[in-house]
Order: C-alpha cells, then structure tokens, then sequence
C-alpha cells in the first residue's frame, strides 16, 4: 500500500442505509467508480464540508473519510471498508459490484 | 426559553434570582440549592412562594423537610440522554408527595415528555427550536400503561375491572 | 403461550403509529440524527455496516408456528430472504429500509410481535430458559415471571435512559441454560423453605471488555415481590450508575465498585419503600398470565410412552437423538433441537425456506411450537416419541437434520465484521473454518460436548469469555487477530474463559483449535468432558502443546 494521500468520502444513505460514495458534484453514487479521490487535506476538508451539506439536507448519515489505495483509488485501504464496499463476505452471493 | 405545560405554552412568572441576588418582594423566585443551602431559613423571608432548581444528580431526600414550603422545583439534565431526572421526578411525587410544579428546563426531547409527565413532571422549559407540537401531539398517543404505582390509566388494573377482548 | 389482550395489542399498534411519525420526522428533518437515534435504537433499528438492522424480539424464545411464517414472509419481503437468530432470543435482518421500518412493525404487531426495547440504553428483550414449561426438572414455568417483566419493562417512564443496556434472564432449572449469571440481572426460580417457588436475584453479571460472573444480591424473593424489587435495582442503577465513561456504564462495574454486600444494602433500603407504593403486580393478574402457560394437552398413547421406538437401528438417527432430543417432562414426549449450524454454515442463519418450513413442521409434530436458544438454534418443544423419527426423515430432508447439538460444530458465533459496525474481525468464517475441519460426525460425538463461542469485538456478543473454548476477533495493526480463552462456562457452573497466550491468524486458529481439541482427547479420563478436563489439569498442557517450539 502507497502511503501517498488518497481518500475517498463514505456515508449511508438516510432513507435505506445504502454505502454510498460523495461525488465531486457533491451527489452519493452506490460504486466507488464516481467517487472523488481527495489528494490532499484541503481536498479532503473541502469533501467533508459537501458530506456535512448532504447530513443537513437528509440526504446522508455518518460520512467519513476512508484511505483508499492511491494506485487504485477504487480499493479501500482496510478490510472494513473493503467488506462495507462489497457486502459480507461470507454470502459472495448477495456482492455488490464495485 | 418558553415554558408549556400539557396544554401548550404558559406564563412563566417565575423570577430567577442569582446566588448574590436580594430577595424581592411580592413575587415568587427560583433559587439555587446552593442558595438554600447557604442562607438557610432567610432564603425563606417573606411570603412568595420559593422555587429551587436542582440538577439531575441531587440527592432529592435533601429537599424532604422543605418541600411544604416550596412551589416549584425545576431539574436539570446533564443532557437529553441524562435519565436520573425520571427517577429524580419519581421520587418527589411518589415518595415524598411534593405537590408543587415540577419543570424540566434544558436538554431534553419531544418523545421523552411523554415519560416525564408520567413520571410527574408538569412543566417543561425547553431549549430554542424544540418542537412543541411533537411534543404535544406525542402526550396524547398512549392511552395506559403497564407500570403500577404511577398515576395513569394502569394496564393490570383495567384488566381485572373491566376484562377485554383480545384481537389476532 | 401468552396471547395479548386487546391493551397488548393496542401498545404494540400505538408503537407502530409512534414509530411511523418518528420516521416521517427524521426523514423530513424535523428529528435530527442525534435524536432519532435513541427513539429507533428503542425500536431495534441500527445503522450496520451496510444498512439499517433490524432485531426482533422474541420474547423468552417462544414462538408459534404462524409467527414463525410472519418472520420468514419479513425476511423475504423486506430483506434478501434470510435472517439471523442471535444469542439473545432475538432475530435480525440485516438489509433494512428505514422507510419500510414501521411496515415491518406492523406486520410484526398482526402477530403480537414488536421489536421494542431490542437495543438502546433501556431493559432488553427478556430471555428464559429455551426448555422453559417443558424441562423435567424446573421449578415452574420461568415464562410466567418473563412475560410479567416483558410487560412491567415496556415503555417504563423511569427506565427508558438508563446509563447503559440493561439485561434480564429467568431459569426455573437447576441446569442453567439462560446464562442468567452473565445478566445484569438473572433470575433462578428456587424452592424456599416451605417448597414454594421464590426467586434468587444475582445482579451484575455481563461479558464486555469486563467481564463478571453476577453474586447473588437477593436469596428467595418472594414471588409477590418481583416488580418492587427490580423497580428498586433498576432506581439504584438509574441514579449511581456511571455515565461519564460509557465503557464502565453497565449495572456490573457499579455493583463491583460499591462491593456486592454494598449494593445489596443499597437496593435493600430501596426495596423497603418501593415494596410498599402499590409496584407490585396484584395477584388475580399474575394468575391471569400464569393461565396462558399451562401445559398443552398431551396424548399418552401406548406408543409414545414403548422404550423401543421406530428406526433406532439406523446409526444416523441415533446419533441425532443422542446430541438433539432431551427429556421432556411429560411421559412420550421429546424435546428437539433444530440445529442451525449446518457444517460450513453461518451459526444462527436460516432462511425463509427454513423458517417456513420449520414452522409447518412445529405444526405437524409440535402442537405447533417453536422455541429460539440463545445458543442460535430452534427447538421444537413437544414431540411425541413416537413421531420422532419420521421428524428426523423430514429434517433430514430440509438439511435441518444435523446431529452437532452441544458438540464442537455447535459454534455461537457473532455477525463479526461482516455486517456489524462495532467489530474488529470478522466471527463467520471461523467458525465455518473450524466447523470445516471437525466435519466428521463420528469425530465430534467421539469429542463429546465442548462449546466453542466467537466474537469480533471486545463487545462480546459471541459470549467468547463463556465459552469452554472462546475465540476473540481483534485488528492488530490491520491484520485480522484471535485469541484464544479456555475455561469458561454459561451454565450453571458459570467461569470466565482465560485468556491462553498469543493470538493467532485467522488460519493459525483453526489450527490451534483442533491443537486443542487432539491434547485433550489424549489427556481426558473416561467420561471426562472438555470443561472437567480443562478445570482439572489447567491451562498448562493446552499451552505447552500450542506455542511448543518446533
């Protein structure tokens, strides 16, 4: 794992309980795919600052920042995250793509 | 902050006095416990009715041989999760029988106000932007209650007076 | 089994109705997070790691078969067909809507089922001994007292925000199959002086990061007395216990801080107040509840009461009647164990195909009874002798048949990292690795009874520190970690396992297991069973052949 920055924001979503993944046009996407890839603190503040909008706006509950790999920011850097990211891993069957 | 009761906003004249604070006359005044404690029988001067306002962790049997002479008592909570003011409320109206008001002033939420008045709370001083309609609304929504020794409609009592149906 | 009167009804529907308007609240923003919170957590709604989940509430682990399909239609309507029986008596489903919530609450209250105080900071869903009204040897029926705590805990004004969650069992056995010393409060129903049921109260038993067997605070109650006594241990608890550290909140780190005999006075000088302001339930009502748990009628047809019944030459069904059938306490009768714990399975999990079907079958064979353990298996409660084994055919069948009840395969295992916000590591997978490994039946009866308990955190939902062999999930430095307890027990003769040495990966545990289980084949006596063995020789032997250099 590269120890360059890179991180992704994470929440649920308020109506269901979705995983989803903050955007850079401030939206919650199901994939890591459109997810905006913070490089540096600034970025990452300025994301929580849309995450925080979206808990206001009902959208959203608990965002977080997680690391991801900075070569593939779709790989979060820990297990939790990866098992949020594709479901439990004991049922392959219920996995969510990526 | 506004003050309600079961039936919406009331007028509060209750005058909040500071530790240093003279007594006025002619009007009722909340006091610290400190206060009480401190000046003793000359926190009682005069005629108007005594409020003292305690927090959550006070230990209420202190108020015991006082309470004749005191017209409210408003408890604090640490938060809105700060659960000892239903005991606190419990023990005044149950155990030592204050017959005075009892107001919750601070923290506290809409859903829990239903808890509080059976727990015999009977006047609520909330924060800004406390939904008063919520709170309103929610007192209605029970109509007994299984817990004996309260003051509400009991689910055990009502049972053996008049026997009911069952439904499913 | 109890059945609600029209108020029972009416306080579930009012919750559902409450709950709704708390939902439309949240989702409109009127209730911020902070504070719906709480108010669902009263209702057993989470937010887990990849939904909402919900638990509900199976009150003292009994069900009827037509609950049983309302859990199974739930588990298809609104979640992706399965759920999981915890160690609770409860069930969770773990792909929740929030916005479906209170539909599911109301499809729950057509069955006289709710999820209301499954979670948050209040007194949780009452559990009892899964043998309860059928147990040869119980003192009375332990659901009598649950049911009457079920309902006194509803809703309680004074106890809604407590300092921390506040569970109770109640056991009527001398074999104590609630784990009622490791409760904040546990209940045995004894026999005083005159032979009549009265209750010993322990008080401050729990798991967690500190774990405690509870003392006994209150020997022989006497049984009109129940609703004061705890109205003033929970008043005790409610005003003392700590709530500036939410790690030392729970009822057993203030009983271990004031010393039992402390606590005990505490709650005594209580007791004498709340014993005399009209708390207790009035006795016609205790006989009105009492009713409902009478015994069903039983047939005593000649062929149930024969020795010799049908199909006990097939080695197969006699295993299975050795590890999954117990006395019942009327003459023909069995009780059964539906294992959930499928070789390489997930402990605890069914489906909505077995729930149905498990509940057609409490319908053909077991006056239509269903009992959930906290040990995350199904019983059904009153089966004929006679008609056992065409039970074990139909069983066998639906793949519910496994002969593993008690044994090493027989796993308590949290949800683990896989669904749970709180955990460190996952619990399944090793307890499907280790199920894997001890396959063979012949191999696990030959072991004989050995309880194997994970958790994924220190929380210790998976009761590892009872366990006679408990495996703890921990993250060391982003690598999943186990460690291993040996030693403890939930029964009767509760003990909290101690911890054996350094921990292990996720394969080094499986190993160090079957380590475990090969050096106490080799060192038991005849007849000797691995909680005896380990409590003779001590942790010595485990160790030395686990961490031996090679």
């Amino acid at each position: 794992m590269s120890k360059e920055f890179a991180k992704i924001i994470t929440a649920n979503r308020l109506q269901d309980g979705a995983v989803v993944f903050l955007t850079s046009e401030g939206a919650w996407a199901e994939s890591t795919q459109a997810a905006a890839v913070a490089r540096t603190p600034d970025d990452e503040t300025r994301l929580l600052t849309l995450a925080a909008a979206s808990v206001k706006a009902c959208r959203v509950v608990d965002p977080n920042a997680i690391d991801v790999s900075a070569l593939n920011t779709r790989e979060p850097a820990r297990l939790r995250e990866r098992i949020r990211q594709v479901g439990p891993t004991v049922r392959p069957d219920l996995a969510r793509a990526i | 902050m506004p003050v309600f009761d079961a039936s919406g906003l009331v007028d509060d004249h209750w005058i909040v006095l500071g530790d240093a604070d003279p007594l006025p006359a002619g009007a009722p005044v909340l006091l610290t416990w400190e206060r009480i404690a401190r000046d003793g029988e000359a926190a009682f001067a005069g005629r108007d009715p005594r409020g003292v306002a305690i927090s959550s962790d006070f230990d209420v049997a202190k108020l015991l041989p006082l309470l004749p002479r005191i017209g409210l008592v408003v408890v604090k909570p640490a938060n809105f999760k700060d659960g000892r003011v239903f005991s606190v409320g419990r023990l005044l109206r149950q155990r030592y029988g204050f017959n005075g008001d009892l107001r919750i002033q601070g923290e506290f939420i809409p859903d829990q106000v239903p808890f509080l008045v059976r727990c015999g709370y009977s006047s609520f001083e909330a924060a800004p932007g406390f939904d008063l309609d919520a709170a309103l609304r929610l007192l209605k929504v029970f109509a007994f209650n299984y817990q004996t020794g309260l003051a509400d409609k009991n689910i055990f009592a009502l049972r053996h007076n008049q026997p009911a149906a069952g439904r499913a | 089994m109890y059945q609600y009167d029209a108020y029972d009804q009416a306080m579930v529907d009012t919750r559902v109705a409450e709950f709704r308007d708390q939902v439309a609240r949240r989702l409109s923003g009127a209730l911020s997070e902070e504070h719906f919170r709480p108010l669902r957590l009263l209702n057993g709604l989470y937010l887990q790691l990849h939904a909402y989940m919900l638990r509900v509430a199976i009150p003292y682990g009994t069900l009827t078969s037509r609950q049983m399909r309302t859990l199974a239609d739930i588990a298809e309507k609104y979640d992706r067909g399965y759920g999981h029986f915890t160690t609770r008596q409860n069930i969770q489903y773990n792909w929740i809507k929030l916005e479906q919530a209170p539909d599911i609450l109301a499809d729950l209250a057509a069955v006289q089922m709710h999820a209301i105080q499954t979670s948050g900071n209040v007194i949780r869903n009452v559990t009892a001994d899964h043998f309860a009204g059928v147990a040869k040897d119980e003192v009375e029926d332990p659901r009598i007292a649950a049911e009457i705590i079920r309902q006194w805990s509803t809703f309680h004004p004074e106890f809604s925000f407590l300092p921390r969650k506040f569970k109770i069992a109640v056991t009527a056995d001398t074999k104590d199959r609630a784990a009622v010393k490791f409760h904040d409060i546990g209940i045995a129903i004894v026999k005083d002086a005159k032979g009549a049921p009265a209750y010993d109260v322990y008080v401050g038993g729990g798991m967690g990061r500190t774990p405690f067997v509870a003392p006994l605070i209150k020997s022989k109650l006497p049984k009109t007395e129940l609703l004061s006594y705890l109205d003033a241990t929970l008043r005790v608890y409610n005003r003392y216990g700590r709530r500036d550290n939410i790690y030392k909140a729970r009822i057993k780190i203030l009983v271990d801080a004031l010393g039992p005999e402390e606590f005990a006075r505490q709650v005594e000088d209580e007791w004498q107040l709340t014993r005399q302001e009209h708390i207790n339930l009035p006795p016609e009502e205790e006989a009105r509840i009492r009713a409902f748990f009478a015994p069903p009628a039983y047939t005593t047809e000649a062929a149930d009461l024969a020795a010799n019944m049908p199909g006990t030459n097939d080695p197969a069904f006699r295993a299975w009647l050795s590890t999954n059938t117990h006395a019942h306490k009327a003459a023909g009768y069995s009780i059964v164990t539906i294992s959930l714990k499928p070789i390489g399975g997930i402990p605890g999990d069914a489906s909505t195909a077995e729930m149905n079907r498990v509940a057609d079958l409490a319908d053909t064979y077991s006056l239509g009874e269903i009992r959930v353990t906290h040990e995350q298996n199904l019983i059904l409660p009153h089966v004929r002798r006679s008609q056992l084994h065409a039970l074990w055919t139909e069983l066998k069948t639906a793949g519910l048949a496994v002969a593993n009840a008690g044994l090493v395969t027989d796993i308590i295992a949290c949800p683990g990292l896989d669904y749970c916000a709180l955990a460190n590591a996952r619990s399944i997978p090793i307890a499907q690795r280790i199920s894997e490994r001890f396959a063979d039946l012949d191999r696990q009866h030959s072991v004989g009874e050995l309880k194997i308990k994970i958790s994924g955190c220190i929380n210790a939902c998976g009761h590892h520190h009872a366990g006679h062999i408990g495996i703890l999930g921990v993250d060391r430095k982003g690598e999943e970690f186990y460690q291993i307890l040996l030693g403890g027990s939930g029964a009767e003769d509760a003990s909290i396992g101690t911890i054996l040495g350094p921990g292990f990966s996720a394969d080094g545990v499986v190993d160090a297991v079957e380590t475990i289980v090969n050096t106490y084949v080799d060192l038991r006596q005849p007849g000797e069973p691995f909680l005896a063995a380990v409590r003779r020789v001590g942790n010595g032997p485990f160790k030395e052949r686990l961490y031996a250099r090679v």
